[in-house]
């Protein structure tokens, strides 16, 4: 849809900016720490930071698991390699056995729960690396996953700031080619791979073309669900499922409540600005 | 004349349900005869909706109407999101009855500061407002309507008061805070909205109705603890505190008379407003 249309050399050059001043600035670290998995999301975010920051500022982390498939990771070698990301400051660490130990330990994961333990062991890895290497953990998030609720509460979600956030998965797409990023890893399709055969085109049975135009015209151009199912030509119960699906996973985007009890309390009445010295 | 409030929990931006919860209570008040049932302040769409006070303009308007035109043999004052002009939203108050939409109140002060954001989402009432507000007789009592905030300023209540109302209704959606320092159970903001409203009561010798929302929104928690003070200052019904409740009271007349004799609210002195216009 052309109104999902960007200039993707301002749109770069613009996060690449503000990438370095959130980090360097505001936050005073020296390094952009990323997982990456070989996905779309991943590259264009590790490209950004090293915009950003430098290849030398830049780390770099493949942390895959028996549901990786051995593409992804010749990909993300791929890309790392087109980055010339230094030696010394990417590494391959396999999560499937700690993955393992915590089922052994803790007991038996079904499918999806295993999905967010493998997202939420990634997490505690890419921290502690930021620590070690006075970074930030640079997340990969898109907005229509954010919208959409399609990443893992304090797994992929727990980051210290999410660059491309404000890009739909078709404009990250576009980023991606204006970056020249392997065409493999433009043309797969989106997936958390947290199973195998997990796609999110195929569990939410729609386009991303689609998703990002019926979640721009009803969250930022106000429509409403009849007027984004004429204007698409999609039928209205397609456009209810995905706003729907943003309406159900407003909590994911929620820091915890804090139920009220003193004069002010962490919420509503706690609006001091991020830059607080 | 027989008085009720209907102290409910609203559903954050869920219009069908509201309108279930009123009419039950419309029916409970049916049936112990209450004249004029009084609900809490947006109490079809609920408080703290955000950027869903866009979007439920429409339907609750239209719960508005299916209300006015199903119960014809009851007042009520019902809150509601009123777009007279398309895209400019106010916090409103209607009183229905007779099948008819009598009166639309509007917020005359927006709070804005703390949680609130009233400021950000509606319209402030034009100086039309003003001239077009009026009275409603419920059973032979003028009857009008201020909203929450309008309370803790003195003159909203006065200017009803000065158009003919014996009877002011306050529709609010009061949070709780400070649990640390409980007066008998409940929030000190429950003491300071009973002085601000045995206050209004006194100075305007007039009935205050005072129906807050109770139960949970969000990260909000509204405290209940609806009451009606007489024109002589004394509380005279009371809710209960943290959950829902539905009291009634008889009007006692005499008690405005009373009041009326020991009051100098006969006197207006118009240039205490004059001057007021030029600070």
């Amino acid at each position: 849809m052309n109104f999902l249309n960007i200039d993707e050399e301002k749109i770069i050059e613009y996060l690449a900016k503000r990438l370095k001043w959130y980090v360097q600035e505001f936050a005073k670290k020296r390094n952009g720490v990323v997982a990456l998995s070989g996905g779309l999301d991943s590259s264009v975010t590790a490209c950004i930071t090293v915009k950003a920051l430098g290849k030398e500022n830049t780390f770099v982390y493949l942390l895959p698991s028996e549901s990786t498939p051995k593409e992804d990771i010749e990909d993300a070698l791929e890309l790392i390699n087109m980055l010339e990301i230094p030696k010394e400051n990417w590494e391959t660490i396999n999560i499937t056995d700690i993955v393992n130990l915590v089922e052994q330990k803790v007991g038996k994961y079904d499918k999806l729960a295993r999905g967010n333990l493998m997202a939420r062991i990634r997490m505690i890895i890419i921290h502690h690396k930021a620590r070690i290497h006075d970074g930030l953990v640079i997340g990969t998030g898109d907005k229509s996953e954010i919208l959409l609720g399609y990443f893992t509460k304090y797994g992929d979600a727990g980051v210290d700031v999410l660059p491309i956030g404000g890009l739909y998965k078709t404009q990250v797409r576009k980023i991606a080619q204006y970056l020249k990023i392997p065409r493999r890893i433009i043309e797969k399709p989106p997936s958390p791979r947290l199973w195998p055969g997990q796609t999110a085109e195929g569990e939410l049975m729609l386009s991303y073309d689609l998703i990002d135009s019926i979640l721009y015209l009803r969250f930022e151009r106000w429509m409403s669900e009849e007027e984004i199912s004429n204007v698409l030509k999609v039928n209205l119960e397609k456009v209810k499922m995905v706003t729907n699906r943003v309406k159900e996973t407003q909590h994911k985007r929620n820091l915890p409540e804090v139920f009220k009890l003193g004069f002010r309390d962490i919420g509503s009445d706690w609006r001091y600005p991020r830059e607080w010295l | 004349m027989r008085v009720g409030i209907a102290q409910i929990s609203s559903k954050l931006g869920n219009i069908q349900e509201n309108l279930r919860k009123h009419a039950s209570f419309i029916e409970e008040a049916k049936s112990k005869s209450v004249d004029l049932l009084v609900f809490p302040e947006l109490s079809l769409t609920g408080y703290n909706l955000k950027d869903l006070y866009f979007e439920l303009s429409k339907e609750s308007t239209e719960a508005l109407n299916y209300l006015s035109s199903t119960y014809k043999d009851i007042h009520m004052l019902v809150g509601f999101i009123y777009e007279p002009r398309i895209g400019l939203y106010y916090n409103s108050a209607a009183i229905l009855g007779e099948g008819k939409v009598k009166q639309i109140y509007q917020k005359i002060y927006l709070p804005t500061y703390g949680l609130f954001e009233e400021g950000r989402y509606f319209t402030e009432v034009n100086q039309e407002y003003f001239y077009i507000l009026k009275t409603v007789s419920v059973n032979g009592i003028n009857v009008a309507a201020i909203i929450c905030e309008d309370a803790w300023h003195p003159e909203p209540a006065e200017l009803l008061a000065r158009i003919g109302a014996d009877l002011i209704l306050i529709p609010a959606s009061s949070p709780a805070r400070n649990f640390y320092n409980l007066v008998n159970g409940k929030p000190p903001i429950s003491l300071t909205w009973e002085a601000i409203l045995k206050t209004r009561a006194v100075e305007n010798t007039s009935y205050i109705v005072f129906a807050n929302r109770v139960g949970p929104e969000d990260e909000e928690f509204f405290w209940g603890g609806s009451m009606i003070v007489s024109p002589e200052g004394e509380v005279v019904a009371s809710a209960k505190v943290n959950e829902e409740d539905f009291i009634t009271y008889d009007l006692d007349l005499t008690s405005i008379k009373r009041a009326r004799r020991f009051s100098s609210f006969k006197k207006h002195v118009r240039d205490i407003h004059r001057r007021l216009l030029e600070l």
